[in-house]
């Protein structure tokens, strides 16, 4: 439980002061959560930053401050549609008035509203360090490297204005946990496949992205690559049996990939 | 939506918020407001919380770990050194009384198998220990410093595990009768174990075996169902599994007692504060007249809170500390250590001819009803009581047996058994018409029960005593099915553009009962005041069912009163009479029907004392708005006002107060059909509720409005049990969705995308102004509804709760 609360003026005193003991503090639908996954002594408020705000367009890309919220990515002109569909993942209204793109990202929930879209999209992030450099990397990289960016703050996330993504997610309810969140994009003529697979998995399926974007792939085919997969090992839980989560894992990327190459099933 | 955005472009709303009934009538069977909906709004202090003074103690509990063990020893000693800390409570402190937690009508057909804390825990969540202390931190701290050494004992989760022979018991220690004691009594007690066991006691027989862990059981037959089965065209047989689920309200139970003047007193979120006052009264050893339950407004009951389980043990810890004292359940203490809906496995077997006559049934209804036998022989009852008398068959036996396990309790749930029950039968029937090569609703048409039809079966199907064999009385059914089958265009196959989407249709008859004849009593007091006004003072509990604006309503009906002139003031145990509670859809029939009856007395007391001062006879005499008396032969007129002004002028007859009672043989009974239309993606597995029609009869709807929420509210829980809800155990009995995330409470996203209730204008004979019941029945239609739609859509039967993607997709051989 956080005991400590610094409301840093700019992002590059935020970044300065962040540590292993201490958490950003965004929009605060975690880390103020009864049961927080959270664990930090002490919570750095970046809500006064104005530089992590706003929502511009540059050269093909749609820069968005970590600090807009979910709402806030709805109701832009801006943003693109693959990603305002990411965004009603998020069902519940009062959390899309509070939930962050930064803070959504920073978490890296197996769960993620965002990150299978933003891994579709080739989205790139904007990172400070915490002397106040800043660096861009793709959403990919920075999971990836995670242990060493981890203390970065996230200024901003650019997607493509212009890609083709489609997404799907798979909850009980739309205000439970999704037991699976598929995306696949078309960018630059290369296939992207992320998945956000509930307690055990958030990546980019390199391999099968890879072989997409060079045949269409059946779903047995599909199916035996995610089951080679080292990090899609699926345990039986309240979300399901691991026969269940493969399956439907495989039926979606197959039926993503379909749409987005234009094709029918 | 569409009446906020009428308001905010032409300043007012004229689209009709409910349809209006009995045009003869001024104010019951239009739409109307709560009148507790003001207080409720603006924020004013309403419920239990809101009453918790300054200084009071906050009281935690300490909660078992383990599915089932003995306590050897708990050492409180540390815990006891926590500042602020004023007593812990455990087994080794408390009565012994043996009691249930279930609020029935005394005695209950429940057995007291429990005490305030017993020495063997039966569930991970059981009570083992309480702190009371000054502040809620302290009363934390304190619980994690109490050692308590277990000696853990095998347990057992299912009904199957529970009926294995040698299986582990549930309850092993002495048993007691209080009526109808079996003569090898003494016998059977010889096999009782550990004394930690504790005791069982029946007030009267319930024909249990706890030496197999059967709680309670019961079998009954008409006709010769195996003749039946064996001259039929064809016969079905399946089984139908329900879950465990929990009743969710948005106010987690929670009370707050204290001792004044000798008196305790207690504010509970309660429906049965009677009840209540009981059984606090059995902990503590008060008499009634030293306890004074204060209901508040109440943020969700469902059943939940027709059971005592948080009232005892707070009522309890202020009358031994002689300190107020709050308790506030946890979500997770909701799921793991209140009430849940019981478990059931409901076999049925139903046989029938190629002409769609049903010619045979058989229920074999197996229930767990965890740890306790709160409501045990009930609740399994209804799954048949209130099922079974739907059809016009000669032929049908019912078997239930209710076994005890080691998951968290079971208890009153919204529906009562009766949801379980409809599931099994409704699509046992779908099955049958589908072997038959029947329509559906052919057949639903030919067999459904009709006004003045016998009801055999109910015979056997009496609360712990034989039932009453009585007539279909008003039913409105016949012109629910049609109607609803015209609405979903019934025989018509949609198709979805997407290959994958394939979209099917179903039904569900449904019923219930209002309220429980020859057991329940209401009592209604009603008061005219100095200035004409009126108070009611009702032992009903209204729980957010709008029972208060029912009775202020049959007031201003009788009395020709203004309803701002009319004060309900309901479930103070204090200022009111009597009343059983606000259970088995008993609001509006039994506590309505005592306003009713009080009002009417009061009604004639008004005339009576107004010939006497107007000088006029009783029979010239009426009463109209806006509250006066008036002769139909001079037309003079008397205001209440002055009426009552003079009878407590000195020189009066005193003030009129009429008191009315309500009890009844009469079984008025609601009747309905529920209908869904479901796309399934045979690709993923998912379902879609597209359209949901619920079509009710419930008599004269007294107050529209709030009859339609009650209808919309019931369904989306029904929902959220078919499709989305449930409780799942790990192998050691903790559960894994004790919140409301995991758990799948469904929200208005999940609401079908055409939603619809309906009421069916029937005027019943018994009910207050022809009203019968309204919402527990809608708990019922929708899992055999959508789980006939699936079929429909995709040919797959599911058979048991919840109907997930998963299940889907492996009914389909996908996976």
């Amino acid at each position: 439980m956080a005991e400590k609360l610094v409301i840093a003026s700019s992002a590059k005193e935020a970044a300065a002061l962040k540590n292993s003991k201490s958490a950003f503090l965004a929009g605060g639908t975690e880390d103020n959560r009864l049961n927080s996954t959270v664990d930090a002594k002490t919570l750095i408020s970046i809500g006064r930053i104005a530089d992590l705000d706003g929502i511009t367009k540059k050269d093909g890309c749609i820069r968005i401050g970590a600090m807009t919220t979910f709402q806030e990515m709805l109701d832009s002109s801006l943003v693109p549609d693959y990603l305002k569909d990411a965004c009603r993942f998020m069902g519940s209204r009062t959390k899309r008035n509070m939930a962050t793109v930064g803070g959504n990202i920073a978490l890296r929930r197996t769960d993620s509203y965002l990150y299978p879209t933003l891994i579709a999209s080739h989205a790139v992030l904007e990172l400070m360090d915490a002397k106040g450099e800043v660096s861009e990397r793709c959403v990919c990289c920075y999971l990836k490297r995670y242990d060493e960016l981890k203390d970065c703050l996230i200024v901003a996330v650019n997607v493509p204005q212009k890609a083709s993504v489609v997404s799907k997610r798979y909850a009980n309810t739309v205000q439970s946990h999704a037991v699976l969140t598929v995306s696949v994009g078309e960018v630059e003529g290369k296939i992207r496949v992320g998945v956000a697979a509930k307690n055990t998995a958030l990546k980019s399926l390199c391999d099968i992205s890879e072989a997409l974007s060079q045949k269409d792939l059946s779903d047995d085919e599909i199916k035996k690559m995610i089951e080679a997969d080292k990090d899609l090992r699926f345990e039986s839980d309240i979300f399901g049996s691991p026969e269940y989560k493969r399956y439907l894992l495989a039926v979606t990327i197959s039926d993503l990939a379909k749409k987005v190459k234009g094709g029918k099933r | 939506m569409k009446l906020a955005l009428e308001k905010m472009k032409g300043g007012c709303y004229k689209s009709e918020i409910a349809p209006s009934f009995r045009p003869e009538l001024e104010v019951i069977g239009k739409p109307g407001a709560k009148i507790d909906g003001p207080q409720l709004v603006s924020g004013e202090r309403a419920f239990v919380e809101d009453y918790v003074t300054p200084d009071t103690c906050y009281m935690v509990v300490l909660r078992s770990p383990h599915a089932s063990a003995y306590i050897n020893s708990i050492d409180d000693s540390e815990a006891r050194k926590v500042e602020g800390v004023i007593e812990i409570l455990t087994a080794y402190n408390t009565p012994e009384t043996h009691y249930m937690q279930a609020g029935q009508g005394n005695p209950e057909p429940s057995p007291h198998d429990r005490r305030l804390f017993n020495l063997k825990v039966r569930h991970v969540g059981d009570r083992v220990a309480a702190v009371i202390a000054e502040t809620l931190e302290a009363a934390k701290e304190a619980c994690s410093k109490i050692k308590v050494d277990y000696e853990v004992l095998p347990a057992v989760f299912t009904v199957e595990e529970a009926m294995a022979p040698g299986a582990p018991l549930v309850h092993n220690g002495i048993v007691e009768y209080r009526s109808g004691a079996p003569a090898d009594l003494d016998e059977y007690n010889k096999k009782a174990g550990d004394p930690r066991e504790g005791k069982v006691i029946y007030q009267f027989p319930l024909h249990a075996d706890i030496h197999k862990n059967i709680a309670a059981s019961n079998k009954g037959e008409i006709g010769n169902v195996d003749e039946a089965f064996a001259h039929s065209d064809a016969v079905v047989e399946a089984t139908y599994q329900t879950s465990q689920i929990q009743h969710t309200p948005l106010e987690t139970h929670l009370c707050f007692a204290k001792m004044e003047g000798g008196r305790l007193t207690v504010y509970a979120s309660t429906q049965v504060p009677y009840h209540v006052r009981r059984i606090v009264g059995w902990v503590t050893g008060l008499p009634e007249n030293k306890i004074h339950i204060i209901k508040t407004r109440v943020g969700g009951g469902y059943g939940s809170k027709q059971d005592i389980l948080i009232e005892d043990l707070t009522g309890y810890a202020a009358f031994v500390t002689g300190r107020p004292v709050f308790c506030h359940n946890t979500r997770e203490e909701e799921f793991i250590a209140n009430s849940t809906r019981h478990p059931m496995r409901v076999h049925v077997k139903m046989s029938g001819n190629k002409d769609g006559q049903i010619t045979g049934i058989f229920m074999e209804v197996c229930a767990n009803t965890g740890p306790y036998g709160n409501h045990c022989l009930t609740v399994p009852m209804n799954s048949c009581s209130k099922t079974l008398p739907l059809f016009k068959c000669d032929n049908m036996r019912y078997d239930l047996k209710v076994y005890y396990t080691n998951t968290p309790p079971a208890g009153a749930y919204q529906g009562y058994g009766t949801p379980k029950g409809t599931y099994g039968l409704m699509m046992a029937m779908a099955e049958l018409a589908d072997k038959l090569g029947i329509d559906y609703k052919d057949m639903v048409l030919k067999n459904h029960v009709e006004e003045g039809y016998m009801l055999e079966i109910l015979k056997g199907l009496g609360e712990g005593r034989e039932g009453n064999v009585v007539p279909v009385g008003s039913c409105g059914l016949d012109e629910a099915v049609r109607k609803g089958c015209d609405m979903i265009n019934w025989g018509k196959k949609e198709v979805s553009s997407d290959p994958d989407w394939k979209i099917g249709k179903g039904f569900a008859m449904i019923m219930q009962g209002s309220g429980l004849p020859g057991l329940d009593h209401s009592e209604a007091i009603a008061k005219l005041e100095t200035d004409g006004t009126v108070i009611l003072n009702s032992g009903g509990a209204d729980i957010g069912t709008g029972l208060d604006t029912i009775s202020a309503k049959i007031v201003a009906e009788i009395l020709k009163l203004p309803m701002d002139r009319i004060t309900v003031n309901s479930g103070d145990t204090d200022s009111c009479a009597f009343d059983t509670g606000a259970y088995a859809s008993s609001g509006t029939f039994f506590s309505g029907n005592a306003s009713v009856v009080a009002t009417r007395k009061l009604k004639d007391m008004i005339i009576k004392e107004a010939a006497f001062q107007m000088g006029e006879k009783e029979e010239d005499l009426d009463v109209r708005a806006p509250g006066e008396v008036y002769s139909k032969k001079t037309g003079k007129t008397l205001s209440y006002y002055e009426l009552s002004h003079t009878a407590c002028s000195g020189t009066g007859h005193g003030q009129m107060i009429a008191h009315g009672t309500f009890t009844t043989a009469a079984s008025s009974v609601p009747y309905g059909a529920h209908f869904a239309q479901v796309a399934v993606n045979t690709r993923t597995g998912e379902i879609k509720v597209q359209k949901f029609y619920a079509l009710q009869d419930a008599g004269t709807p007294i107050n529209p409005e709030v009859a339609l929420c009650q209808m919309y509210g019931a369904v989306m829980k029904s929902i959220g049990h078919t499709l989305h809800e449930d409780m799942i155990l790990d192998k050691k009995g903790r559960c894994l969705t004790a919140n409301m995330t995991d758990y799948g409470v469904p929200m208005i996203s999940e609401a079908p995308e055409d939603f619809k209730a309906v009421l069916i204008d029937v005027n019943d004979e018994f009910g207050p102004f022809g009203a019968k019941s309204i919402s527990e029945i809608a708990c019922n239609g929708a899992a055999p509804a959508i789980g006939i739609a699936i079929h429909d859509a995709c040919g797959v039967w599911i058979r048991n709760w919840p109907m997930t993607p998963e299940k889907v997709l492996k009914a389909l051989g996908k996976i």
